[in-house]
């Protein structure tokens, strides 16, 4: 199985250099063919996509994350750093069994 | 609610007293089904959360150094090492369920083998750049597994959490609620029953002893 890669030019970048292979996605339209692309395609097992390109797609990013099966999607932070309004793990965790961690 | 609803009648007892025992029922399952994800949840949540830290920072490095290098070579310096770099991913993935929830494992071995490039053309930056991406997707690779599982499994402890509450403070206590209702009703129409049983067998006896 292979990783893919979904976001700004640079992240593409510097993932194939990791030898993964990727989309550049600038805008919703382009965001969410490249994601329907790389879970036709065969072997790919994990599709990491920039926080920013994942929030223009925010449907379909949740509806694979909370889905079954494969390819799994991760969102990651592109060369700009974590995003502010990112959910954090403690808050999740925090919300599901009410006590602080 | 629900007794408003509720003829007393035997069959409606009946009926009412098994919806009851089947609500108490579910009542358990559910709570046992909410132990076991929680506890799965705090298996995950450390390690989720320390990928998280550990994903970020390498990601973090692994940009400063692509910048590095694309300053050092230029972006097509470090373009064109990019398909020259020989990586095979050993990228495998399954996955178990837990109380209906999917849980991917991921499993990497990043098996190296020599780059192609050669010397000229690409910068000990472009060295750099590959190594920290790679070390990246290692972490990425963990917390994948991690944060995936701690998403699923929080959102379906919230559910559970929801169908344990509306049994537990709606259909059971209705439930109870109406079983007593009918049953009362029922003891009510029975004593009133036997009382004019008792009348008709005094009338009839004082009417015998008169005649």
């Amino acid at each position: 199985m292979q990783f893919y890669v979904i976001g700004d030019r640079e992240t593409v970048l510097g993932f194939r250099l990791a030898g993964i292979d990727g989309a550049v996605a600038t805008d919703r339209e382009s965001a969410s063919s490249a994601l329907r692309d790389a879970a036709s395609k065969a072997g790919v097992g994990v599709v990491l996509i920039t926080e920013k390109t994942a929030a223009e797609i925010r449907d379909e990013v949740d509806a694979r994350l909370y889905g079954e099966g494969f390819p799994l999607v991760l969102e990651i932070p592109d060369g700009s750093g974590p995003a502010a309004d990112r959910t954090r793990i403690e808050d999740i965790v925090r919300k599901a069994i009410g006590v602080e961690l | 609610m629900a007794r408003y609803e509720t003829a007393p009648t035997r069959t409606n007892l009946l009926r009412l007293k098994a919806d009851l025992a089947f609500a108490n029922e579910g009542y358990e399952l559910l709570e046992q089904k909410r132990e076991i994800l929680v506890m799965e949840l705090k298996r995950f949540t450390a390690r989720a959360v320390d990928a998280q830290r550990r994903a970020d920072e390498e990601l973090a490095k692994a940009y400063a150094a692509l910048r590095e290098a694309q300053i050092a070579t230029g972006v097509g310096g470090v373009g064109g090492a990019a398909p020259a770099v020989n990586i095979r991913h050993g990228l495998t993935l399954s996955e178990r369920r837990v109380m209906g929830v999917s849980l991917p494992a991921v499993h990497l071995d990043l098996e190296e083998r020599a780059p192609h490039y050669g010397p000229t053309g690409t910068s000990v930056w472009t060295d750099e750049a590959v190594m920290r991406f790679k070390g990246a997707v290692q972490a990425l690779a963990a917390l994948a597994e991690a944060r995936i599982a701690v998403v699923r499994l929080a959102r379906e402890i919230r559910k559970t959490i929801r169908r344990v509450n509306a049994l537990e403070r709606v259909f059971i206590p209705d439930y109870t609620e109406s079983v007593k209702y009918v049953e009362d009703a029922l003891e009510e129409s029975e004593r009133e029953e036997f009382a004019t049983l008792k009348a008709i067998k005094a009338r009839l006896e004082s009417a015998r002893g008169g005649g």
